[in-house]
């Protein structure tokens, strides 16, 4: 059968598609980095809680990161939802089938990340109350927020397949996985990874902020995000080049010379991780931080990369009809700034409370 | 037609939107309404330095933050999850038209994550005047957040100019967002004082916990009335069309609305307890019983909203089954599994006919219906039918109950469906077996054509003759059918006997006896009686529809027998109620109307027509059909409002009975070929003529009669959907009035040559002499006296018995033909005769038939 005629017919855009684009990757950018903040922030509670006290466990520090675990679920999620608009704008089609023949397990993406939210917030209020129960809490966090991040594996595998799809006519259950794409597991592991370095950097520049706040307690945090950050970014060098040889081979090829842009992006995403990496061995981990803010930055665009080469048999964002309205748009963008200003607001009052006098 | 379908079977027809969803809106609206709660509940406490009140505010809150924050956060885009699961179609029209409102519906819902962070943990912390305005722009994003979605919502009930437009400001700025959005503003405050009283009602403190639960009343209670007139705003803006559909169209939603009312009018009665001294278990248990009540009131709420936009997803653009109505056109036209991209099978055949009905219950039915499930089981609902009554529902979609959209399938598609779900769902037979009549005796009356001086001719007056037997639930029509005869002296100038004798008339009927006089009627000249109720179910059981009269007639002085024949007495029970009732036969499984079937008739009508039969009949009073709707056959002149009984049935089930030849009139009347009556039968049979040639199809036959009801309120309703199908148009069509207008036989017989034409539909007679069991030549001698009754004319086959529909024919000329027919003028002129006295072309010969007949 021909994997095009189950293609759903595309819906007009009220704007260029490359301000849908960008939009897309600049909101999923954010969601990366709070989602990367919340799996690793959870490992790493995880982890520390497994070890024994003095041999890198610590209740004091998975306190602290109890703490702010819920506001990086929510930030997670609360982020994970423009993106998630904007794949729809530009790739509707493809996301909707792909999340039907998989129905029965997308649905439950909200399950797994509302009982992590929920282990997370028990895991905060009765942090020490649970004593050595919290690993289970917190590991049951970890576990259900990696269930989530494989099933947007499947789908965002299997958005881009539509051979794939055609197991759903045989069985339409919404029970289809994509288990037989090669590229799935390097995928889904290049993600979990980077989420441990994220959050390993992340730590460190808490502790950094903690430092210069004369928190002695900063030193051993930011010496303990570095080695996350190193270690995983280094199983990262291997774990990225599974990822990339799994992939097709002509999609491959575009992002090791065939295409000068992506082989750009591509490897300039890599060049940057390893100047992080280089950073953080000195201990510099603002300017790692710095660093590897350009490198998450050409990752995404890399993403957006194998997506387009992946569906160009099918379609290319350019050739969606556009019925242009830019009222709503401009309305979108003032809301931005004044919501902006607001949330900026609203931070720097709750880093005066208590100081107003 | 454009996106995969996710079969569910059980959990099918939006459970999951409907469970999610009314959880999700009665979070929701509480993360709005309490928002401000909080902040007003703090200001009290500062304003009254009431530190119980503060901290109140602040267990509350965490309380608000854990039930808002993250079960509402996470059950709101559950919700886009499952629209983008169940509607795809519709959902991308959502995503595509309203991008940026949902866009900058998230920059609230950013502001308001960091609001409410920062208000929970500063708490205490924080200056209270900053902390207020925190808590103020949580509010606010809050606000803002339901003024969005509350438009996305109210387009898809009332999408204004879009449809037409495309603009986003036309979609957005609908008829009932601002109403919509008032109305949604005040029930989120009471919602804010329902949960409010849930956790101030747990309050260890008395004192705390008194101040605290009236204070949480009052909040329930003050924006109440204010909610109920938004409400009633909201109902008055909306157009005609949803506004009908929520409080008259929809029969299902009545006891939705009566679930909304009590439900309103239990929380205003809980608050007001509450707000009066109660002891904590009470006032607790209070307080929980009155958050599952608000939870029904939403979601009852919610669910009449969603009815409002029936049949549609998106009002005036997409039917609930996701098609546009260009696209439904197409489908109809070409066939749906052709076009839809998801469908395996792209055209229905005889091997594959279930199979494409599932993948069109999954396309169709699917996107509102569960098999077995709890939300709009389509098992319960069809559970009634057979094939031919499912077949009609699904052929009635959409014409007079507007709440499903029509079929969007084409003929073949239709009939997979129902077979599907008839056949394959519910396990029922395509079609029994045809019944085999039992062969019963023919009399044979006497008569020597030498000596005998008379012959007695008798017919009766209704050939396709059945009676309602579905008491004592109902009656449609009485048993009883009159019966005519002629004593006619034999000579070369016979004469019709009409004074000086006795004509009796005697049926057996077991135990009783149907036996009387018949009376002569000089403007009719023939003899006759009314009303002779015969019994189709002989005494020793079966079924007999053809009952045997015997008549003689008497010189009154003498006694003398002058002549005696017999005659069958039609009557039949077999009115197919039950192809779309339910049910089944009532006697011998052939006929009559079960008491399920005549109970479910009256279901369906007070649900439709919201009248109380079944009450009535419950209460021992049949509902007497005729009672309403005029019927002359009964002599009934209704009550003047209502469509004659006739149009009425003829007009409602012609909606459900589209583009059928025939066999439509055989799923309500006793004419089924395969049935136990066949009251069809006869010479225009044997000549492949059906009841459509002379009735016309059904659709024609309903507008007819309608036309002919034109002054009547639902003439036009029911009217709207049906199509002419014979070549004529609407204009063209006849009205006529039943048992009136009906076909002339001299439309197809002109001069009664033989026939120029083979369709007598829409040439009715002009005046009731002129139907055909009126109607006599200048001698007085009735047509239906010589050539028999209109449904049965000689040579007519008895399906009980070949010869008993010709006993007079046999009796008196040894063959099946009409009386004289053939040049036999003898056997009442004794001598040939060669003018054609009677009608032009009688001396004709036979045409098309021995003349020995069956």
């Amino acid at each position: 059968m021909d994997p095009a005629t189950l293609i759903p017919t595309p819906e007009a855009i009220p704007l260029g598609a490359a301000w849908f684009r960008w939009l897309l990757l600049g909101t999923f950018l954010l969601h990366l980095i709070a989602m990367n903040l919340m799996l690793g922030g959870a490992v790493m509670a995880l982890v520390h809680s497994l070890r024994p006290a003095g041999a890198g466990g610590g209740a004091p520090l998975d306190q602290e990161i109890s703490r702010k675990l819920p506001y990086t679920i929510a930030f997670a999620v609360n982020l994970g939802v423009p993106p998630f608009l904007f794949l729809q704008v530009l790739y509707g089609q493809f996301i909707y089938a792909s999340s039907v023949v998989m129905a029965g397990w997308w649905l439950c993406l909200f399950l797994l990340v509302m009982l992590a939210y929920y282990a997370a917030y028990v895991y905060d209020f009765k942090f020490t109350a649970l004593g050595p129960g919290r690993a289970a809490v917190i590991g049951l966090a970890v576990i259900l927020l990696l269930a989530a991040g494989l099933l947007l594996t499947h789908n965002m595998t299997l958005m881009l397949s539509p051979a794939a799809w055609a197991g759903h006519l045989d069985d339409p259950s919404g029970t289809l996985l994509n288990w037989s794409e090669p590229s799935l597991w390097p995928r889904f592991l290049h993600f979990v990874v980077a989420s441990l370095a994220v959050a390993g950097l992340g730590l460190a520049l808490w502790g950094r902020w903690r430092l210069r706040q004369g928190q002695a307690s900063g030193q051993d945090m930011v010496a303990r995000g570095l080695v996350w950050f190193t270690r995983a970014t280094l199983t990262q060098l291997a774990g990225g080049l599974w990822f990339l040889f799994s992939l097709p081979g002509p999609l491959m090829q575009l992002f090791i010379g065939g295409d000068l842009g992506y082989t750009l992006a591509l490897w300039g995403a890599v060049a940057a991780a390893l100047l992080a990496l280089g950073l953080a061995h000195q201990g510099r981990a603002l300017a790692a931080g710095l660093a590897l803010l350009p490198a998450l930055f050409l990752m995404v665009l890399t993403r957006d990369h194998l997506r387009a080469s992946w569906l160009q048999p099918w379609f290319s964002i350019e050739g969606l009809t556009v019925t242009p309205q830019y009222g709503p748009a401009l309305i979108f963008g003032a809301s931005l700034l004044v919501g902006l200003a607001m949330v900026a607001w609203m931070l720097w009052a709750a880093r005066q409370a208590g100081k107003e006098n | 037609m454009n996106y995969p379908y996710w079969e569910l079977t059980t959990w099918g027809g939006g459970f999951f939107i409907a469970l999610i969803a009314v959880v999700h809106v009665y979070v929701a609206h509480f993360a709005v309404g309490g928002g401000l709660f909080l902040v007003l509940t703090e200001a009290r406490g500062h304003r009254l330095k009431d530190q119980g009140l503060l901290d109140y505010t602040r267990r509350h809150t965490k309380f608000f933050l854990l039930l808002t924050m993250v079960f509402g956060g996470l059950t709101g885009v559950a919700i886009w999850l499952t629209i983008s699961l169940l509607h795809p179609a519709a959902t991308s029209i959502l995503i595509h038209t309203f991008v940026f409102a949902w866009a900058t519906e998230w920059v609230c819902f950013v502001a308001e994550i960091v609001a409410l962070f920062v208000y929970y943990y500063t708490f205490g912390k924080m200056e209270p005047r900053r902390h207020l305005m925190i808590g103020w722009l949580y509010f606010i994003f809050a606000w803002l957040s339901l003024v969005i979605i509350g438009g996305i919502i109210a387009f898809m009930l009332t999408s204004g100019g879009w449809p037409a437009s495309g603009d986003f400001w036309d979609g957005f700025l609908n008829p009932s967002f601002v109403p919509s959005v008032a109305f949604r503003t005040f029930l989120a405050l009471v919602l804010a004082g329902v949960y409010g009283l849930l956790t101030a009602t747990a309050q260890a403190d008395p004192g705390l916990r008194t101040r605290l639960v009236r204070w949480c009343a009052a909040w329930l209670l003050a924006p109440f009335l204010l909610m109920l007139a938004t409400g009633w705003w909201y109902l008055a803006a909306l157009p005609d069309e949803p506004r009908q559909m929520i409080l008259r169209l929809n029969p299902e939603m009545a006891p939705v609305m009566q679930t909304l009312v009590l439900t309103a009018s239990a929380l205003f009665l809980g608050g007001l307890a509450l707000a009066f001294r109660l002891p904590r278990s009470a006032s607790q248990g209070l307080a929980l019983v009155l958050l599952i009540i608000g939870l029904f009131y939403m979601g009852s709420f919610e669910w009449l909203r969603e009815a409002g936009r029936r049949p549609h997803i998106i009002a005036g653009h997409m039917y609930s089954n996701s098609l546009t109505p260009a696209q439904m056109e197409r489908t109809q036209r070409e066939g749906l599994l052709k076009l839809a991209k998801w469908s395996k099978i792209k055209e229905v055949s005889e091997d594959n006919r279930q199979a494409a009905g599932r993948e069109l219950y999954n396309l169709l039915c699917s996107p509102c219906h569960s098999l077995g499930g709890p939300m709009n089981n389509l098992l319960a609902r069809t559970a009634k039918y057979g094939l031919v009554g499912l077949d009609s529902q699904l052929d009635g979609m959409g014409k007079l109950l507007g709440y499903m959209p029509p079929f969007a399938g084409n003929l073949e598609e239709r009939r997979a469906l129902a077979a599907f779900i008839a056949l394959g769902l519910h396990g029922k037979t395509a079609k029994p077996a045809a019944y085999q009549p039992p062969q019963m005796p023919t009399p044979a009356p006497a008569f020597d054509a030498a000596q005998d001086e008379y012959l007695l001719l008798a017919w009766p007056q209704r050939n396709l003759a059945a009676f309602s037997d579905a008491l004592p639930a109902w009656v449609l029509l009485p048993p009883g059918n009159g019966l005519r005869a002629l004593l006619i002296q034999r000579g070369e100038a016979p004469q019709i006997v009409g004074e000086g004798v006795e004509i009796s008339h005697r049926l057996e009927q077991g135990q009783s006896t149907l036996a009387g006089v018949l009376a002569w009627q000089v403007e009719g000249k023939s003899h006759g009686a009314n009303g002779l109720a015969a019994s189709p179910y002989p005494p020793a059981g079966g079924f007999n529809p053809y009952p045997l009269v015997e008549l003689k007639a008497k010189d009154q002085k003498t006694g003398r027998v002058l002549a005696a024949t017999s005659a069958v007495l039609p009557t039949s029970s077999e009115m197919g109620c039950k192809n779309c009732h339910g049910g089944g036969w009532r006697r011998e499984g052939l006929a009559g109307v079960a008491p399920a079937t005549a109970q479910d008739v009256l279901a369906v009508h007070d649900r439709i027509n919201r009248t109380k039969l079944a009450d009535q009949a419950k209460s021992g009073q049949p509902v007497r059909c005729a009672q309403c709707h005029a019927d002359p056959a009964q002599a009934a002149p209704g009550d003047g409002q209502r469509l004659s009984l006739s149009a009425a049935m003829h007009g409602f089930h012609a909606n459900y009975l589209t583009k059928r030849g025939e066999e439509a009139c055989g799923y309500c009347h006793p004419s089924d070929p395969a049935g136990a009556t066949r009251a069809y039968r006869g010479l225009h049979l044997e000549m492949g003529l059906g009841c459509t040639d002379c009735h016309g199809f059904l659709e024609d036959h309903a507008l007819g009669l309608l036309k002919g009801q034109a002054d009547k309120p639902r003439a036009a309703a029911l009217m709207a959907h049906l199509r002419p199908r014979a070549g004529l148009s609407l204009q063209e069509i006849k009205p006529r009035q039943p048992w009136q207008s009906l076909p002339d036989c001299l439309a197809c017989h002109q001069d009664y040559a033989a026939p120029t034409a083979n369709s007598a539909f829409n040439a009715w007679v002009d005046k009731p002499g002129d139907l055909f069991a009126a109607r006599g030549d200048q001698a007085g001698v009735r047509c239906a006296a010589c050539h028999g009754p209109a449904h049965a004319l000689y040579p007519a086959v008895n399906p009980y018995g070949p010869g008993r529909d010709v006993i007079q024919p046999r009796q008196y000329q040894g063959n099946a033909l009409p009386l004289g027919a053939a040049k036999n003028c003898k056997v009442c002129h004794t001598v040939d005769m060669d003018s054609e006295a009677h009608h032009p072309n009688s001396l004709r010969p036979v045409r098309s038939l021995p003349a020995e007949g069956p």
